[in-house]
C-alpha cells in the first residue's frame, strides 16, 4: 500500500541519487577537464532550461515553495486530516536523542562549507581565478537540463529545512 | 583555471554535507521519527533574524546565478 511515508522515503532517496551523481560528476568526469566555456562563461546559457532565461531560477523559487509547503500544511489542521499528506510532507512525530546531535553535526558543516564558499568567491575575484559562481554559470551554460535538476534538487531541500512546519508550542528547546 | 580544485572542492564538501544531511532525513523518516526540517525550525524560531538573512541569501544565490537582465540590477 502506498502511503505518504513511502512516497516521502522514494523522493528522498531521488535528491540523494541526484546528489551522488552530481559528486561523481563534479570529482570524476569535470575536474581536470578543460573548460566547455572557454576563459570565462556566458551570463546567460546558450540554450536556457525551458527556452526561457529565467527557466532555472523558475524553478529553483518553484522547488522552494514547494519544499515549504510542510509550512504551509502545519498553519492549516483541515489539511492535516488529507490521507497520507502528513506523512509526506511533515515526516515521523518520534523524538530520537541520537537525530539532534547528528543533525547539528550536518548543519554546522553545511554552514561551514557555505561560508568557505563565500570567503573563495571574494579570494577569488581578488586573485582573478574562477569563483564558484562561474563554474555554476559554465555548468548552466554547458548543461542547462541537468544544472536545473540539480539546482531544484537542492533548493527542496532548502526550502523543506528552511521553512518545515513549527514544532507543536511547549516542545521548543 | 578549470584546472583550480579549491573551488570545486568546497562545492563537492558542501554537496556531501547535504547528501550526509539527506541520508539522515532518509533514516529519520524509516523510523518515523521528527524530521530534519523540525530541529531547524526549532533553531529558526528561536533567531528570526538569521531566518531573513537565509531567505534573502538563499533568493540572492539564486538570482546571482541564474538570472540576468533585463532587470537592470542583476547585470553582473
Amino acid at each position: 500500500m502506498v502511503t505518504g511515508r513511502k512516497i516521502r522515503l522514494a523522493y528522498l532517496t531521488a535528491v540523494a541519487t541526484v546528489l551522488v551523481v552530481l559528486l561523481y560528476l563534479t570529482t570524476q568526469r569535470i575536474l581536470g577537464q578543460s573548460s566547455p566555456c572557454g576563459l570565462s562563461p556566458s551570463e546567460e546559457p546558450a540554450h536556457p532550461f525551458l527556452a526561457f532565461q529565467f527557466g532555472t531560477a523558475l524553478l529553483c523559487f518553484g522547488c522552494l515553495v514547494v519544499g515549504s509547503l510542510a509550512s504551509f500544511l502545519g498553519r492549516f489542521p483541515r489539511l492535516l486530516n488529507i490521507r497520507g499528506l502528513p506523512g509526506l510532507v511533515l515526516g515521523g512525530t518520534k523524538e530520537l536523542p541520537l537525530a539532534r546531535v547528528l543533525v547539528q553535526i550536518g548543519l554546522f558543516f553545511l554552514l561551514l562549507f557555505g561560508s568557505g564558499a563565500l570567503i573563495f568567491e571574494s579570494f577569488a575575484i581578488y586573485k582573478e581565478i574562477w569563483p564558484v559562481t562561474f563554474y555554476v554559470r559554465c555548468g548552466n551554460d554547458a548543461a542547462p537540463v541537468y544544472t536545473a535538476l540539480f539546482a531544484g534538487g537542492i533548493c527542496l531541500l532548502l526550502g523543506n529545512w528552511l521553512w518545515h512546519a513549527a514544532p507543536p508550542k511547549g516542545t521548543s528547546t | 583555471m578549470w584546472n583550480d580544485s579549491s573551488a570545486m572542492i568546497l562545492a563537492d564538501g558542501f554537496i556531501f554535507v547535504l547528501l550526509y544531511l539527506v541520508v539522515i532525513e532518509i533514516g529519520l523518516t524509516v523510523a518515523n521519527a521528527k524530521p530534519v526540517g523540525t530541529y531547524v525550525r526549532e533553531f529558526l524560531l528561536q533567531h528570526p533574524w538569521i531566518e531573513l538573512g537565509l531567505a534573502i541569501f538563499v533568493g540572492a544565490l539564486i538570482g546571482h546565478f541564474f538570472a540576468k537582465g533585463p532587470i537592470p540590477w542583476i547585470t553582473h
